[in-house]
């Protein structure tokens, strides 16, 4: 029971401050009004499920006989990796970019001057 | 310095002026001017890609009559390289050569490597350090592991594999082609080497003397970790 409710005050805590880096984020223009209405209501719905976690539990063990835990755990762990795959692929596309940008600019400003010569 | 055969080879090779050297560059005001100066001796066409260095190393390089080429960020070695190659392409040179800014190679070394790449028709010739006994125990270790994995891996003995004192001709440039970049853009010259060794490119290898300066660094034991990886990758992925 203790276990549950430290688990329950850190996954509260948690959401708080993704809710206010969110709106932070939201502020600086990096995420758009769809994007920060989306993740507000996925840690919104954190907080909800860390306040009342029977509410879900009782709803899945009496309709799908399964524990939530379990549940979450699966979904997380697939969530993870399906995010750190994404994030890696964006970023490497984006250094891609970014260096190919660099090196076109820099010989460009070469040969410019070479022809001039 | 160099003898006078020597001299006497370098005058009557035509295909110097056929030979790119790029010199990749970041934060070397200190040496910088002592490279060129020996080298521009010898060689017309040298081009030095300064990686958006902090000190006064681009205003060293514009002392001398080179090519420069600045970029804008930081991208690493291997992006630098990268940009060599490209340069090389659009000026049509038949070889490119790289040789590191920190002043560890010697201009009669770098004129032996391209002597013999031209000369007896290599596609890459790559410098290993003869002198491998000045380096402490920790690196020496290192290299003769790094050295026995290759030969493991690839079947061919390769002293060096990461040297950056290399020459190669262009019309293998999509054979030796690298990737290396972010982290791992020190892996650059270790992935040109395993790509030639791989499409059975004709390498040649050269004893050169190498300057371990005070600043030397070379790789901590977590980086070496990750390059035998990576050899082991590109063993099987490339």
């Amino acid at each position: 029971m203790t276990i549950k409710l430290i688990l329950s005050v850190i996954a509260i805590i948690i959401s708080l401050m993704m809710l206010y880096i969110n709106h932070v984020n939201y502020k600086k223009k990096l995420l758009n009004k769809f994007n920060y209405l989306i993740w507000t209501f996925i840690w919104s719905l954190v907080i909800g499920a860390s306040l009342r976690p029977k509410i879900i539990d009782i709803y899945f063990i009496n309709n799908y006989q399964i524990d939530i835990f379990y549940i979450l755990s699966v979904i997380s762990i697939i969530t993870l990796i399906i995010l750190y795959y994404l994030n890696l692929i964006k970023i490497n596309i984006l250094e891609k970019k970014i260096n190919n940008l660099i090196r076109a600019e820099s010989l460009k400003n070469v040969l410019d001057k070479t022809d001039e010569k | 310095m160099l003898n006078n055969s020597q001299c006497m080879q370098i005058k009557s090779t035509k295909n110097y002026n056929r030979i790119l050297i790029a010199i990749p560059a970041y934060n070397e005001q200190k040496n910088i001017s002592s490279v060129l100066k020996d080298i521009s001796k010898y060689f017309k066409n040298i081009l030095v890609i300064d990686n958006n260095s902090q000190d006064h190393t681009i205003e060293e390089v514009k002392k001398f009559p080179v090519f420069l080429i600045s970029h804008k960020y930081n991208l690493g070695k291997s992006e630098s390289m990268k940009t060599a190659l490209e340069f090389a392409k659009i000026k049509k040179f038949k070889y490119l050569a790289f040789i590191d800014a920190d002043g560890q190679h010697k201009a009669n070394d770098l004129i032996k490597v391209c002597n013999n790449l031209y000369k007896n028709n290599y596609d890459l010739v790559i410098g290993y350090r003869k002198n491998l006994q000045k380096l402490n125990l920790k690196k020496r270790i290192g290299t003769i592991i790094l050295q026995n994995i290759f030969y493991l891996l690839y079947q061919k003995k390769i002293l060096d594999i990461q040297s950056g004192l290399r020459a190669f001709n262009l019309s293998i440039e999509k054979k030796i082609y690298w990737y290396s970049t972010g982290i791992n853009h020190y892996f650059a010259d270790a992935e040109i080497t395993c790509n030639a060794t791989i499409n059975k490119c004709n390498i040649c290898q050269i004893p050169i003397e190498t300057l371990i300066s005070e600043n030397y660094k070379g790789m901590n034991i977590i980086q070496g970790l990750y390059l035998i990886i990576m050899i082991i990758y590109w063993r099987i992925f490339n």
